[in-house]
Formats: structure tokens, C-alpha cells, sequence
């Protein structure tokens, strides 16, 4: 178990760090096709940074993201007793799987059931070099990833509060981190 | 305000209250909003998407994470230091202007003031309290002020944001910042100054000014960087973002290149890492625009707007109520959120008023920063507290006079706009 947590870990950074390097040189690519004289510029690189930077930010937080690195307003958190904060976290997470778990149905059915075209308009997304469209609900597929992600992820936290006690340190928040969110892929 | 918006709001604020991440309490306060007034709750998660995929100039928050990252790994921050050293380490409390130069030099770099803090600001604490001669309180406040010039000086990501909720250019936000970065380094050196010679802080074994020349010529390359960003920006052979992208790329060009001071393996880890804090930065922006976007659907900045038309205000008076409130928001909200949450809610205003959207956009910037730094609930205290282990109580009873400067300078950009405006009008801005 801890080995497969170690590897399902390491593969979820491998993929958000790439996805970032492929913004980053996709830009210099973008830049350079359109100063060297012999090349034409590119079309397809604004589409396709913007659909790996909407990856990266649901992605990350869905699995490399630890709850310590996340933006919190923690000084209540941290202020409270020992037994209080375990409360608190647990409230947190009770919260949250309650609030996911309400909206995922017309998440899921609005982005896996065509519903998307009623409520967005979104230019074509397109195939880099080849041209094929992309249907638009990859687009935002993760996001309906990071709702599952969120959800396994604070059930795993109410059994480590329970078990070992509020996270309160680097190390804790780390225990309460990934479960194996594998089956949401497809 | 509606029932809906009253309900969704105490449940967010009861959320981002208990310890829940910022980003999830708004989405948990969007879906009370959503779920009360009966609207489709699928409206949360693909506004947020949409928002994200269209704002093309939030890409340039991940570049610039990742060349800070690129940055501080180096040995850049050694070369810096030394050379900060040579230049004002002579004078009595000599480390305290070493570190406000330094953070001017750094933030020229990084465009986070938390990287500075955390970065170069923990190396520097550890000097000056290894030095002797400064208490370690202050040697922690000094630190966290100057590390408030880190987003005022370009790069930014608090301007980039800016940018997006305003419609303001980035380029002249960039600018229009280095006047007032430099204000702000030069009333913590005038305060320091007058503390150390008060206190009698004592001085530095002065180095050699023979020496200067070889140090400066080590630094160069990192001092370039601000003008390399600017220039690409300007000359109009890239947009922002790509520029943010040229920036990483010379980071990544001196310090493997040049410094020889990166290694394939740490440049895959700066990247897992840059990547981590881009989706955590990345989600709170993207849930902040879904907070914007049900405060737009109930009217809110247009009721603000008719306010303020109704009560006859002078545009100096708006300012001035307008900073006092982020002042006070500084106090408990994080920047990020103030910039894409509250202050949309006074564009409408600003227009109507004939305010400059640069000169308040740095303002509201500068006064974001000052909030780091204000007690009790300032992250930048926070973030030295735990880098360093300086006890909280130490720094925040040393920080006073620098928060009480720093305070002062934004006085001066409100009344006198032209510390704000003058660069960007020298490069044709028309404001």
C-alpha cells in the first residue's frame, strides 16, 4: 500500500511537472516559429496552453497538491486546543464531501451528457498540427476529476483524524493526502 | 443584498473561518448561493473552467512561479548578497539596508513576496542575528517589510491580476511600480537609519570599494533580469505573458548556463514544485472569479457605483476610503482574493470618477503588500515565524515603525500621483 501510494505520488508529479514544461516551451516555440523568417506562425499554441494551465490547476490539486500548500485563512485553526482542532477539521471535511457529493450529479451530467453547449459558448478547440476538434468536455474533465479527487481525498482525512489526530504539521498533512484516484480516468 | 448571497457568504466565511483551504470555502459558499436561489449548480465548476481557459493572462502567473523557483535555487541569491554587502554593508545598521536593497534587487526576480521571505528573507535573518548587533526581532521585521517591495517591482503576479479584473495593460502597471518600489526602499533605509544610530546598532567590517567592480560583474546577469522583462514587453516583440516565458527562460539560461548551479534533477524538482504552487495559487483565482461572477449577477459593483454617484464624493475621497478598506481586509484576507474579489466591486466607480485604473491598480498592490505585514494576522510574519523560529510576539513588536513608514509612502502615492504615473507617461502611457 505504502509503495503504491509512493508511485501513484511520484507519477501525478511527473505529469503536472511535464504538463508545466510543456507551457513553458510551447511559449518559446510560439515566439520562435514567429521570428525565424522560413517558419509560419503557429495557430494552434494558444488553445493548446490553455487547456494543459486548466490541466495543471485541477490535476495539481486534485493529487500533488497538499492540504498545507493550499491558501488558508489557519489562524483559528491553529489557535484552538488540541481536541478542538480535530472538530474543526473533521467539520471541514464533512463539508466538503457533503458539497461534492451535491453537486457532482449536475456537474457530471452537464459536461459527460452534451448539456455544455446550453450553458458555455466556447470556441472549437482543436488538435495541434492535425486539426481534429476536441470534443469540449475534455476541457473540462478535470474539473469533474478534482471533485472525485476531493471527495476520496477528505473521506481518507476523516479516518486519519480519527485515528492519528488533527494534521497539524507538514508530515500529518502528508498522511491525509492522496488516496488512489485512478478510476477516474476515463 | 439577497438571502442567497447573505447565506452563501456566512457559509464561506464560516468555512475559510474553521481551516477549510480558501478556495474550496468559496466554492462551498457558490454552491449554497446556487443551490438556495435554484440555479444550476453546474454553474460553479464551468464558470471556473471557462474563466480560467479564457484569462490567457493568468499564464504568466506559472512562469513567473517557475523562474522565481529557477531563481532562488541558483547560487544567485550568494552573489546578490555579497554584492549588497560591498554596497551599503558600511554604514551603521548597515545589514538592515543590505536587506532592503537586496529585496529591490530580488524582487526584480520573483514577483511573490512570500519567495522573497522565505527565500533570500531567511538567509538574510540568519546573518544579521549571527552579526550580534541586531536584536532578532527586528532582524525578522526589517525582513518582512522589505520584503513587501517583492510584487511592486516587476515582475508581478498581484499587477497580472490586476490587469485582468481592470482592463489596465500590463506593461504600464510593470512600469508604473518602479518608481513606487524604490519610495518604499528608501523610507525603510531612512527608518532603519534612525533606528540604528538611535539604538546604537553597530557596523560591518566595511569591504574593500576595489573590490566592488568584480562583484557587481557577478551580479549583473541576475540585476538584468527587470530590464529584459520590460524591454520585451515594450519593444513590442512579445505580449506579457510570452514575456514571463523569456523571463523563465533566462533565469534557466544563468543559472544552469552561466552559475553552472543547476542540475537536470533539481530543475525537474523546481518544476514539480513550481507546478504544486501554480495549481494552488491557480485554484484560488479561479474560485475568486466565480465568486466575482455571482457578486456581478447580483448587481453588487453597480449599487457601489450609484453609492458613491448618489453621496457626491471627490475622487481623492474615494481613494482614500478605498485604501483604508483594503487596509482593513489586509488585515484577514489574502491578497489574491482582495485584488480579484473586492476590487472589481470599485472599477465601475473608479470609471465614473475619472480615477487613473494604473495609478489605483498600484495602489491597491502596495496596499496589499502593507497588509502582509500587518499585525496579527499578516502571512509574511507568519512565513518568517516559520522559516526562521523567531517568535511571533519579537517580530510583530518590531515591526511598527517600518509598517508606520511604509504607510506613509502610500500616502504620498495617493496625494501625489505622479510618483506613480511618471515612468509609464515618460514611455507614452496616456493616463
Amino acid at each position: 500500500m505504502r509503495t503504491l501510494l509512493k508511485w501513484f505520488t511520484r507519477g501525478t508529479e511527473f505529469i503536472a511537472a511535464m504538463a508545466l514544461a510543456a507551457i513553458f516551451i510551447t511559449f518559446l516555440l510560439q515566439i520562435f516559429f514567429r521570428y525565424v523568417p522560413v517558419l509560419e506562425p503557429i495557430g494552434w499554441s494558444v488553445v493548446l496552453i490553455s487547456l494543459l494551465w486548466v490541466f495543471v490547476i485541477f490535476f495539481g490539486c486534485a493529487f500533488i497538491v497538499r492540504e498545507s500548500d493550499h491558501v488558508t485563512f489557519d489562524v483559528l485553526y491553529l489557535g484552538v486546543s488540541r481536541p478542538a482542532r480535530k472538530i474543526l477539521a473533521l467539520i471541514t471535511a464533512v463539508v466538503m464531501i457533503a458539497a461534492m457529493l451535491y453537486s457532482l450529479p449536475a456537474m457530471w451530467e452537464t459536461v459527460f451528457d452534451n448539456r455544455l453547449m446550453n450553458l458555455k459558448k466556447i470556441q472549437t478547440i482543436r488538435m495541434p498540427i492535425t486539426g481534429d476538434k476536441i470534443a469540449i468536455k475534455w476541457l473540462f474533465a478535470p474539473f469533474v476529476m478534482l471533485m472525485i479527487a476531493v471527495t476520496l481525498r477528505y473521506i481518507w482525512r476523516i479516518y486519519t483524524v480519527l485515528r492519528f489526530g488533527p494534521p497539524e504539521t507538514e508530515m500529518g498533512a502528508l498522511l491525509g493526502g492522496e488516496d488512489d484516484g485512478s478510476e477516474v480516468e476515463e | 443584498m439577497s438571502l442567497e448571497l447573505l447565506l452563501g457568504m456566512v457559509a464561506l466565511f464560516g468555512m475559510a473561518a474553521i481551516g477549510t483551504p480558501v478556495a474550496y470555502a468559496i466554492l462551498v459558499g457558490v454552491l449554497v448561493y446556487l443551490g438556495v436561489s435554484g440555479q444550476d449548480l453546474a454553474i460553479a465548476g464551468t464558470t471556473m473552467v471557462q474563466r480560467l481557459f479564457d484569462g490567457f493572462l493568468l499564464l504568466a502567473v506559472p512562469l513567473f512561479i517557475a523562474s522565481a523557483n529557477i531563481m532562488n535555487a541558483g547560487s544567485i541569491s550568494d552573489r546578490l548578497l555579497q554584492f549588497c554587502i560591498a554596497l551599503v554593508g558600511r554604514f551603521r545598521g548597515g545589514m538592515g539596508h543590505v536587506n532592503v536593497v537586496a529585496s529591490l534587487i530580488f524582487s526584480g526576480m520573483s514577483g511573490s513576496a512570500v519567495a522573497d521571505a522565505a527565500g533570500i528573507g531567511k538567509i538574510i535573518v540568519d546573518m544579521m542575528v549571527k552579526s550580534g548587533h541586531y536584536t532578532r526581532g527586528y532582524a525578522a521585521a526589517i525582513t518582512a517589510a522589505s520584503a513587501t517591495i517583492g510584487p511592486i517591482i516587476p515582475p508581478s503576479i498581484p499587477m497580472v491580476l490586476y490587469a485582468l479584473v481592470s482592463n489596465a495593460s500590463v506593461g504600464d502597471l510593470f512600469l508604473a511600480g518602479i518608481v513606487p518600489g524604490l519610495v518604499m526602499g528608501i523610507v525603510l533605509m531612512g527608518m532603519n537609519s534612525a533606528i540604528s544610530h538611535r539604538r546604537g546598532f553597530g557596523q560591518e567590517e566595511p569591504v574593500p570599494m576595489r573590490e566592488l567592480p568584480a562583484l557587481t560583474v557577478r551580479a549583473f546577469p541576475a540585476l538584468l533580469m527587470p530590464v529584459i522583462l520590460l524591454g520585451c514587453i515594450y519593444s513590442g516583440v512579445t505580449t506579457p505573458t510570452e514575456a514571463a516565458a523569456i523571463a523563465a527562460l533566462y533565469a534557466l539560461i544563468v543559472a544552469a548556463g552561466l552559475y553552472r548551479a543547476i542540475t537536470v534533477k533539481t530543475l525537474y524538482e523546481i518544476f514539480v514544485e513550481s507546478a504544486r504552487s501554480a495549481a494552488s495559487v491557480g485554484i484560488v483565482i479561479g474560485a475568486s472569479m466565480i465568486l466575482t461572477y455571482i457578486v456581478v449577477q447580483e448587481n453588487v459593483p453597480q449599487a457601489i457605483s450609484d453609492m458613491f454617484a448618489g453621496a457626491d464624493i471627490s475622487p481623492l475621497m474615494f481613494m482614500l476610503l478605498v485604501n483604508i478598506l483594503v487596509l482593513l481586509l489586509g488585515c484577514i484576507l489574502d491578497a489574491t482574493v482582495i485584488i480579484l474579489v473586492i476590487i472589481p466591486l470599485f472599477i465601475p466607480t473608479c470609471r465614473d470618477l475619472g480615477i487613473d485604473l494604473v495609478h489605483f491598480g498600484v495602489l491597491i498592490v502596495v496596499n496589499s503588500m502593507i497588509g502582509l505585514i500587518t499585525p496579527p494576522y499578516g502571512i509574511l510574519l507568519f512565513v518568517i515565524n516559520a522559516v526562521t523560529g523567531i517568535p511571533l510576539k519579537e517580530i510583530i513588536r518590531e515591526v511598527w515603525p517600518f509598517l508606520a513608514v511604509l504607510l506613509g509612502a502610500l500616502f504620498l502615492m495617493i496625494i501625489f500621483p505622479g510618483i506613480v504615473l511618471w515612468l509609464p507617461r515618460m514611455f507614452g502611457y496616456q493616463g
